[in-house]
């Protein structure tokens, strides 16, 4: 139980949901019976449920039993059964039995069905100020319920009083068919909402297109921007007039080739294969086209193995690398599920990667090392105590071949500390994934707590902290990404909000459907001055086997903020069948730990969108494994670190690694 | 990561050709050793098409004496420059070139080797090739021009593109530098396209166009990732006639379910034909100049995944595992065969009859380095294994009387005129198909198994063929022949229609039609009728090994006879490497090498990249955490058998495993 419980806090929640059902899938001759065979409620309604434990003949046992929901954010339950119901849907309840020994839990479902109120209004969307004869628009509906929910779950009947002038249908695609009026209308449920509009003579007699890459080479992978003019016979521009971008592929490689590009509505085009596009922006009968060839991007470079430290005894975690104060380069890694040490290397010579010093603390995971800017003072995070007092661990390492503990700071931390960051003198440690709290560290004997910060969502969890330029970028899980100014170097675009580290002020945040997010980085492109964080997922949906290979889950989602009130998802890094872990961006290439995929090194230059993986901006790739490694001949990479021209990596399955990349070969193939 | 590229480097050079073992260890063979170099004349070569050259290779030492040495000569272009092994070469197509001198170790001189690049050059340009340009083109519509330039001694210079397109009455039509001509206006303009001297003219006449109006039809507007949707347009004139000849240009807009960021989300074909990837909604477009109409349809996940339950492991750790057969014997009990890879010789029996305890129940060990392949007749009396690396250079094929697999006797061996080795074989209808040294098959009767004989062979006439595989289905023999694709051939043909026999045997297997693709990868070939559409279909697998990791893929090609062909579609795993693959009940078995096992939906109309479609059923990645490949998975090939999959793993040995039944409505 002790070891299972440790995974799902050290990987986070999204394996605790692997862990539940093998647990349930135990057989046992007792079973779990509820009052109800189904739960019915309405919003907001509380009530009480019971259940007891029978055994083969029926006779109810003494087990005790507690309830609890995975879907904590829709329904509140308590161990002992008191349930509200906070948003409608479907959900469940588990039972399961308290035990001594894990193995022989069992565990029940029970379904709960919350009803949703009634509709209260359907409106129209984005009904246009003009509607052109012959063109297209595709108007939708906002349904809204007595609990001011929007719903999105609810069918809408959208029908046309005159559909010869204008039809519409099932999805919303309204269409002109000729001058004359009409009325749309909406029913939702019992709610009906009406329009009544006409359509319009077109005044368009021609269109323009034209693009942002006029004259230039166009690789795969640049987002090309394409403007279309609709133009009255006087040369005069409608504005709006809607308009529609589509292409035509001739991949290069033609036979039996994928999806091979991809054009937005705002007419933004990728392509993530070479070969002859034709882009066609029409508004209605109107249209004109052009066609661009994109090449190979070639960007690939060799990526060279310079040195390895091999860890033969337990898992290794998150590495930092550093120069110490006496001008040599260090490296600490962590260690995973193993005795609560923490490694100390000397790399100053990648090539000959030599331990030189072993912190050993009470815990059976020290997860994440940091160093501190001046590279004297290190924290290490400490998991698992055996006194339960887990919290930091505050390291003189001024002597890297001889460490020194300054302090051990436990004080509220001793549900664990999975993540930490060292900025300007404090500690940012993950407490017990719920908050962040922030610790003055300015005489590191004596560190001591100045401010929290934590979100006030309802079962919020947090993951990760990794600050930069003032602002601490935080991870967590369905909350996304969240970023609070802690002493924010103001920019016009994005301006801080006076924060401190005794006053953590949120400025911004975005999540995603998946709920997955575990890291954050920000960065600002050094080629187009966009900024972007990316929010990097980790899950384990095939479950994590301790003693052998595995397999993770998960992509690397790039946000783009042009301010912090409108963060906007363009996109994203997904390696086939691998997860991604640790990340680091610098001068416009991003290097990423997948996992299972290894190393990734990509080319994230210029604008992105779409899926990079299939762009060729991948530059190199690499997978650490050893047959000497604690698990032999697996990766699981865990965290890249780019430093003075090498690359540190570490891996689960086998420790430390120094990595070079090479020239490109230039004229290769992709 | 040298222990994964020393491996592949032993396990490829058994399976190609010599020539590519040189390559794949460039750590033993350099081409200068303590002050040993090889030395070649002439210093440079360039070379006309035709022209032929001996190029002289000597070993000297630090003083420049020649050293007594025998050099070997190869191409790594041999459909471009042949050489022979004495180092005689000729020029067979334009471009640069490299042989490999290659030295092998004698006495105190190591392995060593050289690069000779080659350049032949290019022939003198003699003319441009439009493709159907049309001579009338309807006012707005539009038209890819696509030019074939070709030299004088006819070859097609894939190497060129040309840029300068013009035309001579732009209000007419315009056409740019990418090839695309657009009808502006009625009138009459000349399109010239120009490259190093040459120019190629056509007359355009652009006419009125007669359309009013498109219309559109479709079979299904919801359907699912992977089915691919015909859209039928036609072009009307303002009485209703239909305009046959009216270009049509399909193009859609796309409303993925999720937009974050996503990649490609849909694909559509110029004949109307159009795949998503991703669910959503989907508006398809069919428009000719000012004429459009458009239909949404709704795309929903494919959800044909299921999970995999692991029956049973017959775990060979300390020998790699090569390829499978599994058989009902006569006694009515399940067996399964594996061979062995660069090992003992050896060829494992099993009993499998109970798969989750499979019981290894006899030994084959025959003179050879490699068992590559394993077969077993119809009805499950006779085996054949093939030899590879044999000590006495006798490789061929060893025969079995396996009618009691436990006790396992040989009944002959055949090794007249396979002495260089056998890679691959095939029992059909009392023949053994035999892959000989890599160059041909040989066609062996075995109608008395211990007196097999040869009746024929067939072999390719290409310059410098290669042939890997041979697979025999309804009396059509389908061979693997790397650049020379997959080669069918009639040897008692018992398909109908269009497809019918040629009055080929196996004493005159007569070659029906082949399907090649440009990588030259193809390593296996699988021909299956898809009992949802009626296609014909062939799976072609690759084999290849960029970098000493696997890569490839399955290509399939549609056949409507066996002189129309189109590669329509492939399955692409990432960054993983295609073996051996099987097709049964519109279900495709890939083992996938470092991917391991993937079972696939290949039902209905098959279009793009099949993995990118939510086909795959189910995925299995058989290791296990001891012996020579511990925690990779090494998959060499599938056997859907009864109700179960089986599947040989060179770092594990044999597995079977089951799919589990459909999980109704879960996500996927």
């Amino acid at each position: 139980m002790k070891n299972l419980k440790k995974i799902s806090s050290l990987f986070g929640i999204a394996t605790l949901a692997i862990i539940l059902f093998t647990a349930g899938s135990i057989a046992q001759d007792k079973k779990i019976v509820f009052e109800k065979d189904m739960l019915s409620l309405k919003l907001n309604e509380e009530t009480k449920i019971s259940a007891k434990v029978v055994d083969a003949n029926g006779k109810t046992t003494q087990d005790s039993l507690v309830f609890f929901t995975r879907n904590r954010r829709s329904l509140i339950v308590t161990t002992d059964g008191n349930v509200k119901a906070i948003q409608s849907g479907d959900f469940s309840i588990f039972a399961r039995t308290l035990t001594a020994n894990r193995a022989d839990r069992i565990s029940a479902t029970l379904k709960v069905k919350v009803a949703y109120p009634p509709v209260k209004s359907v409106t129209f969307l984005n009904p246009p100020k003009n509607f052109y004869n012959t063109t297209t628009i595709s108007l939708e509906t906002k349904v809204v319920d007595e609990a001011d929910v929007v719903r999105d779950n609810v069918d809408v009947m959208v029908s046309s009083s005159n559909p010869d002038v204008a039809s519409i249908d099932a999805y919303g695609n309204l269409k002109a068919h000729k001058k004359g009026n009409f009325t749309i209308t909406a029913k939702a449920e019992n709610k009906i909402a009406t329009w009544k509009f006409k359509v319009s003579e077109n005044p368009i007699a021609s269109m323009e297109i034209s693009h942002n890459y006029d004259g230039k080479t166009i690789r795969t992978g640049d987002v090309v921007t394409f403007e279309a003019l609709a133009k009255t016979s006087k040369g005069e521009t409608v504005s709006d007039a809607p308009i529609k971008y589509t292409y035509i592929a001739e991949p290069d490689d033609n036979l039996g080739q994928g999806a091979s590009a991809q054009v937005a509505q705002s007419g933004k085009f990728v392509s993530s294969d070479p070969g002859l596009f034709t882009i066609i922006a029409t508004s209605g009968d109107r249209s004109t086209s052009t066609t661009i060839k994109t090449v190979p991007r070639n960007v690939q470079r060799p990526l060279n193995l310079v040195g390895k430290g091999i860890v033969t005894h337990t898992r290794t975690s998150d590495l930092w690398v550093w120069e110490g104060v006496d001008g040599r380069d260090y490296a600490v890694t962590g260690t995973w599920g193993g005795n609560g040490e923490a490694i100390f290397w000397d790399v100053t010579d990648p090539s000959k990667i030599i331990p030189i010093d072993t912190v050993v603390v009470d815990a059976r995971t020290v997860n994440d090392v940091k160093v501190s800017e001046d590279g004297k003072v290190a924290v290490i995070t400490r998991e698992g105590a055996s006194d339960r007092k887990n919290g930091i661990i505050i390291l003189d390492v001024t002597n890297p071949r001889d460490v020194k503990i300054h302090s051990e700071y436990t004080q509220d931390l001793t549900g664990g500390v999975h993540n930490t960051f060292i900025y300007d003198n404090h500690v940012y440690a993950v407490n017990n994934g719920r908050k962040y709290d922030i610790i003055n560290i300015d005489d590191p004997k004596n560190p001591k707590t100045v401010g929290v910060f934590e979100l006030d969502t309802p079962s919020h969890s947090i993951h990760d902290v990794w600050i930069q330029d003032g602002i601490a970028y935080s991870s967590n899980w369905s909350d996304g990404i969240v970023a609070v100014d802690i002493g924010s170097n103001a920019s016009a675009d994005l301006p801080g909000a006076g924060g401190s580290p005794e006053n953590p002020v949120q400025l911004g945040s975005y999540a995603y459907p998946s709920g997955w997010n575990h890291a954050a980085f920000p960065f600002k492109s050094e080629s187009t001055g966009d900024f972007y964080v990316i929010g990097g997922d980790e899950a384990f949906p095939y479950g994590l086997n301790t003693e052998g290979a595995n397999r993770a889950a998960g992509w690397l989602h790039f946000v783009k903020f042009d301010d912090w009130d409108s963060p906007a998802e363009v996109a994203r890094y997904q390696v086939p069948e691998a997860g991604t872990h640790n990340y680091w961006v610098e001068g416009d290439i991003l290097y990423a730990a997948l996992y299972n995929g290894g190393l990734r090194v990509i080319d994230i230059s210029g604008e992105l969108m779409g899926d990079l993986y299939d762009q060729g901006r991948e530059i190199a790739s690499f997978y650490p494994s050893d047959s000497e490694a604690f698990i032999p001949n697996a990766t699981f990479t865990w965290g890249p670190q780019p430093y003075k021209g090498h690359i540190f990596l570490s891996d689960w399955n086998s420790g430390i690694w120094a990595l070079k990349l090479g020239e490109s070969t230039s004229q290769g193939t992709n | 990561m040298k222990i994964i590229t020393m491996k592949f480097s032993r396990f490829f050079s058994v399976f190609a050709l010599l020539m590519i073992a040189v390559f794949a260890s460039p750590i033993m063979a350099q081409d200068s050793d303590n002050g040993l170099k090889i030395v070649t004349e002439p210093e440079n070569i360039t070379l006309d098409v035709g022209q032929e050259i001996q190029l002289k290779a000597m070993l000297v030492n630090a003083d420049g004496e020649v050293q007594p040495d025998t050099m070997l000569y190869f191409s790594r272009a041999r459909r471009s420059l042949s050489v022979t092994r004495g180092g005689l070469m000729k020029a067979l197509e334009p471009g640069s070139f490299t042989v490999i001198v290659y030295k092998t170790a004698q006495g105190d001189h190591p392995v060593m080797r050289k690069n000779v690049t080659v350049n032949v050059n290019f022939p003198k340009l003699d003319r441009i090739v439009f493709n159907d340009v049309p001579s009338k083109m309807y006012e707005g519509t539009s038209f890819q021009v696509e030019s074939r330039i070709y030299d004088v001694l006819d070859f097609k210079r894939e190497d060129l593109e040309i840029s300068d397109y013009s035309s001579s009455n732009d209000k007419v039509a315009t056409v740019d530098r990418f090839g695309r001509l657009q009808a502006k206006s009625t009138g009459k303009t000349k399109l010239t396209a120009k490259i190093e001297g040459v120019t190629e003219t056509q007359e355009i006449e652009v006419i009125k166009n007669p359309v009013t109006s498109i219309e559109i039809s479709l079979e299904e507007d919801v359907a699912r990732t992977g089915d691919v949707l015909t859209i039928n347009a036609v072009a009307k004139d303002k009485k209703g006639n239909i305009v046959s000849n009216a270009p049509i240009v399909y193009s859609f807009t796309a409303r993925p379910d999720d937009a974050r960021g996503e990649a490609a989300p849909a694909q559509i074909e110029q004949n109307g034909k159009f795949v998503a990837n991703k669910s959503g909604l989907y508006t398809i477009m069919a428009r000719n100049a000012g004429s459009i109409t458009e239909t949404t349809v709704k795309i929903n996940p494919r959800n044909v995944q299921r999970e995999v339950e692991i029956l049973g492991n017959a775990k060979v750790t300390d020998v790699p595992t090569s390829d499978l057969w599994v058989w009902e014997g006569v006694d009515g009990r399940d067996y399964a065969a594996t061979g062995t890879h660069v090992g003992r010789g050896e060829a494992f029996f099993w009993d499998v009859t109970d798969p989750e305890n499979m019981v290894a129940i006899d030994t084959i060990t025959v003179d050879a380095r490699v068992v590559n392949d394993v077969k077993v007749s119809e009805d499950g009396k006779i085996a054949v294994i093939s030899r590879e690396g044999a000590s006495d250079r006798k490789n061929g094929l060893v025969i079995l009387d396996v009618t009691d697999p436990s006790n396992v006797e040989i009944l002959s061996r055949f090794d007249d005129g396979l002495t260089g080795g056998v890679h691959n074989v095939f029992i059909y209808e009392d023949h053994i198909y035999a892959i000989n040294n890599g160059r041909r098959y040989d066609i062996i009767n075995i109608e008395d198994p211990k007196n097999p004989y040869r009746v024929s062979q067939f072999e390719m006439d290409t310059p410098g063929h290669a042939v890997h595989d041979v697979w025999i289905e309804d009396g059509i023999a389908y061979s693997s022949n790397w650049t020379d694709g997959v080669v069918a051939v009639d040897v008692g043909s018992k398909l109908g229609g269009d497809m019918e026999s040629i009055g080929g045997s196996p004493e005159n297997p007569k070659m029906l039609g082949s399907f090649t693709y440009p990588s030259g990868w193809n390593h296996a070939a699988f021909p299956f009728k898809s009992k949802s559409s009626d296609n014909f279909y062939i799976a072609a697998g690759d084999e290849a090994f960029p970098g000493g990791i696997p890569a490839g893929w399955i290509h399939f090609f549609k056949l409507n006879n066996w002189e129309e062909a189109e590669e329509v579609a492939r399955y692409e795993v990432p960054e993983a490497g295609t073996h051996n693959i099987w097709v049964k009940d519109d279900i495709m078995y890939v083992a996938y090498y470092q991917g391991g096992l993937r079972i696939v939906d290949v039902s209905g109309e098959l279009m793009g990249n099949l993995y990118d479609q939510g086909r795959e059923i189910a995925k299995f990645q058989p290791s296990v955490n001891e012996g020579i490949g511990p925690n990779q998975p090494m998959s060499w090939g599938p056997q859907p058998y009864k109700d179960m999959i089986f599947v040989s793993d060179m770092n594990s040995g044999l597995w079977a495993i089951k799919l589990k039944p459909v999980q109704g409505t879960a996500s996927n």
